[in-house]
């Protein structure tokens, strides 16, 4: 499976089964190249095959948001399993990232 | 060595966050932990053992300490390290402070372990290493998640 899709403006950033230093540090290396093209704006993370992670994914999320601020662009993050969401939560991540699904606790969807 | 007691040392590879948390995990199992709070213990220990290996031994080599044991309810672990050590444990415990600038690192490895554990105590000094002591009693039924 590809780590990432980019779609015009906006890469999709499959986020792996466990999200941990050495895992966040491969994703960051392998996503370096399409984030350094100034067309992209947008990242979408999807977390649907991550069970696991640690703040290693939050530094992860913040150093693209940072990338993509300075084009005017945004992040958002997608396919948030209960466990992810109480880490995003506490991590004050949803106040730089829009969610974009619902997920079973019934979030209203927030799409920018 | 106690009966009830874990104790492993592995070197400075990152691949060896993911050994520690689970095996902790697989210890504390015969507590009959929920699923929550497996994965509160695995985020913490991840954290302290991320912390060894990229600013104790600055991702270079080292024994990094991982021990446990369960007393009761309440799970004990210690992860130790004999790297550089922390000048300022209290800067070092504030959210979002890190040394590392280059952008990779978040500065919530503290509050992530303090968020998910009962207690944290933190001990180290400059060219001493540091050891991490945390505690979480398992089964007081409050699942959030």
């Amino acid at each position: 499976m590809n780590i990432y899709e980019k779609m015009g403006d906006t890469v999709i950033v499959y986020m792996p089964g466990e999200i941990d230093d050495y895992t966040a540090g491969k994703m960051t290396e392998g996503t370096e190249e399409v984030f350094s093209e100034q067309v992209v704006r947008h990242a979408i993370f999807d977390f649907s095959r991550t069970t696991f992670m640690d703040s290693s994914g939050i530094g992860l999320i913040t150093r693209r948001f940072r990338q993509l601020q300075g084009r005017g662009g945004s992040i958002g993050v997608i396919n948030v399993n209960k466990r992810m969401d109480k880490i995003l939560l506490m991590s004050g991540i949803y106040r730089i990232a829009s969610r974009l699904d619902s997920g079973q606790d019934g979030r209203d969807v927030d799409i920018k | 060595m106690d009966k009830n007691r874990l104790s492993i040392e592995f070197g400075c590879d990152a691949r060896n966050e993911a050994v520690a948390r689970v095996v902790v995990a697989a210890m504390m199992t015969r507590i009959n932990p929920t699923l929550s709070e497996v994965e509160d213990v695995k985020t913490a220990v991840s954290e302290a053992v991320t912390n060894s290996i990229v600013h104790g031994y600055g991702s270079g080599d080292g024994t990094i300490r991982v021990e446990a044991y369960i007393e009761d309810r309440t799970i004990h672990i210690e992860v130790s390290d004999q790297g550089c050590g922390i000048a300022d444990i209290e800067k070092a415990m504030e959210p979002m402070y890190t040394t590392v600038t280059d952008g990779s690192r978040s500065g919530m490895g503290f509050s992530f372990m303090e968020a998910f554990m009962d207690s944290l105590h933190v001990e180290s000094g400059v060219g001493r290493g540091t050891t991490v002591a945390m505690t979480k009693i398992i089964g007081r039924g409050q699942e959030m998640y």
